[in-house]
């Protein structure tokens, strides 16, 4: 499993991240998960020296999160040219089309609902695959 | 003819006045010649020389008399008017000066009228250019309390209510002592120590050298309309609060109760996914023995109550978008434009082929005119009088959906005729309010969807009514303005 990216999962609910990362092996992603409980922390990880080589991350962003909140983290990010080829993908419950218009303007890369229907949710989880896995992937 | 007689009485006595005194002197001129020539000065000439001058001193005297009378009383006349007395009638005699008369009497009565008209109607003060009342009208003594007396003299510190800054004040007399008209709203003190406002206008006499006499202050009570427009500002931050409040309710519905549903079913799902190996071990057939029997029955009422908390947690989602798209309805402007009415709906159709197909629904798209509206809201109304014929169809029998439409003039009328179970008459006014359900038990819906149609519908000017037979189907018509120019919206029509 070398050179998948390593997901840096930036999310306040644990439930939630818990099942995105169940949901994330479903779909059959099975890339190295970092779970960062807020926006600082995600920053700060990506901020390390062992970071740099930011080619191989992909950033899970919610949005509602206490302290920084994704948005924020991804106006940080966008601002910071060393990021530019790094995915930031939203993860979040809101679906208010303003919300996405603000983080497409923001330059995220995909934005993904957490719907409470679970079969919805994987099915867009699936659709991260270009983002997770840039080599041709076939799950078992 | 009175007027020319007597022009005519005064041009003979004066022209017998002239007569008199040219003979006086051509005698006296004659005489003297006469003498110097030899013959002596008579002295009859003397006496009438003396009774010439006589005569002519009283007819002088007379024609005086006569002229001032008249001016005087034109004088005490505009006096008089000066003071605000009532004229007297005009002289008489046709001259001029009783024509000035009679017009002096018209312009008091007309200046008489004016200030009657604005006493009628406004609060009045003048004063002189220092600013010490010389005059206030009844509505000023009546609406500050004081009586004249306690104000004649004073300056209108009197009832100076201290709520403006003196800067207020300065501003105002740097405008009328520079000749300028000064507006503006002022709060006052009455005697009894209430205040009341008064929309003002302070207008400067003029003299003749270009500066101000006196000023003309001219009031109007605006109390009650200050107390409405504060009401009505406190009303409108109220309301503003509470739409902020709906903002974070909004929000709150949008993102922070939805993030422990999507546990709730995250969580559900993944014990349903724990199931299928628990499945293998106990095997499918429950009758194997009484562990695997047990371990089977176990596992169904799991799936069973799983089942249930995942319908619940749906249906909490659904009802959590309903009141989203709901409330956005009312947030955003709707953008009107000519809309293609067919090609709405065709894409509503489209988007909702699935669960027509699944309801075996036949629906006919007639020929529908443009209509003038909001693309997304007039989209929302389509989708969601879809989803409510597909929802409320009669089981018996396959739904028939018709959505028609016609101009007539102005509005544009859609309607959209099912044959489902219908809706009873006293029902029309109810299906459209927010989380109303006829029938809770046995329909599918949230109670949205219809309140949705008419939000949209509120928001474009538009209505929508409902005509229905029980068991046999219902008609919802919508009204839309045609967009056709020279018509208004449709609240002109409402």
């Amino acid at each position: 499993m070398q050179g998948l990216p390593i997901i840096v999962l930036a999310e306040d609910d644990d439930g939630h991240a818990l099942l995105i990362q169940h949901g994330l092996r479903k779909a059959g992603f099975l890339n190295p998960v970092v779970h960062c409980g807020n926006g600082q922390e995600a920053l700060d990880y990506l901020e390390r020296p062992e970071g740099e080589a930011v080619a191989s991350k992909v950033l899970l962003l919610d949005i509602s999160m206490p302290g920084i909140d994704g948005v924020e983290v991804l106006r940080r990010i966008r601002a910071e040219r060393r990021f530019d080829t790094m995915p930031v993908i939203m993860i979040t419950t809101t679906d208010d089309p303003r919300e996405v218009a603000r983080c497409q303007a923001l330059g995220c890369s995909h934005y993904i609902v957490k719907t409470v229907n679970w079969n919805l949710f994987h099915s867009a989880l699936r659709e991260l695959e270009r983002f997770l896995n840039p080599a041709p992937f076939r799950p078992d | 003819m009175r007027r020319s007689s007597s022009q005519f009485n005064v041009l003979l006595l004066l022209t017998a006045g002239v007569c008199f005194l040219a003979q006086l002197g051509m005698d006296y001129w004659f005489l003297r010649r006469n003498s110097m020539a030899g013959a002596g000065f008579p002295w009859w000439l003397t006496f009438q020389a003396l009774v010439f001058l006589i005569f002519a001193a009283i007819i002088f005297l007379l024609l005086t008399w006569l002229v001032t009378r008249r001016l005087n009383w034109l004088v005490e006349e505009a006096g008089r008017i000066e003071n605000g007395e009532e004229p007297r009638d005009p002289l008489g005699g046709g001259d001029a000066v009783s024509r000035l008369s009679a017009a002096m009497r018209r312009m008091a009565l007309r200046k008489r009228d004016l200030s009657k008209a604005l006493d009628e109607h406004s609060i009045v003060a003048i004063t002189d250019k220092d600013g010490r009342i010389t005059f206030v009208n009844d509505r000023f003594c009546q609406i500050s309390g004081y009586a004249r007396e306690e104000l004649i003299g004073k300056t209108h510190r009197v009832i100076n209510s201290g709520r403006h800054p003196a800067e207020f004040f300065k501003e105002m007399w740097r405008t009328i002592s520079g000749s300028a008209v000064w507006r503006g709203d002022i709060e006052n003190r009455a005697r009894d120590g209430s205040h009341y406002f008064v929309a003002t206008t302070i207008m400067p006499c003029l003299g003749l050298d270009g500066k101000p006499e006196q000023y003309i202050a001219i009031r109007t009570d605006i109390t009650e309309q200050k107390a409405t427009a504060a009401r009505l500002e406190l009303l409108t931050n109220e309301l503003e609060t509470k739409n902020r409040d709906l903002e974070v309710l909004i929000h709150a519905a949008s993102h922070d109760l939805r993030t422990p549903l999507v546990n709730v079913q995250g969580f559900a799902s993944v014990i349903r996914e724990q199931l299928v190996p628990m499945k293998e071990l106990f095997g499918e057939d429950p009758a194997e023995t009484p562990s695997t029997f047990k371990g089977a029955v176990v596992i169904r009422e799991i799936e069973e109550s799983l089942g249930f908390i995942c319908a619940g947690a749906e249906k909490m989602e659904a009802l959590l978008k309903g009141l989203l798209v709901f409330s956005r309805l009312g947030r955003q402007k709707p953008e009107l434009q000519i809309l293609d009415a067919e090609k709405i709906v065709s894409q509503s159709l489209g988007a909702s082929r699935f669960q027509i197909d699944e309801a075996e629904a036949e629906i006919t798209v007639h020929s529908l005119p443009v209509c003038l509206g909001d693309p997304g809201l007039f989209g929302q109304i389509v989708s969601n009088l879809l989803d409510n014929a597909l929802k409320y169809r009669d089981p018996a029998r396959p739904l028939k959906l018709s959505i028609s439409g016609s101009q007539q003039e102005a509005l544009c009328v859609y309607r959209f005729q099912d044959n489902g179970i219908g809706i009873e008459p006293q029902h029309y006014e109810r299906v459209f309010e927010l989380f109303h359900r006829l029938n809770p038990r046995h329909s599918p819906g949230y109670g949205i969807g219809l309140a949705i149609v008419r939000r949209a519908l509120d928001r474009m000017g538009g209505r929508v009514t409902v005509e229905s037979v029980l068991n046999e189907g219902t008609v919802f018509s919508i009204t839309l303005s045609s967009g056709s120019p020279g018509n208004g919206n449709l609240f002109a029509h409402n």
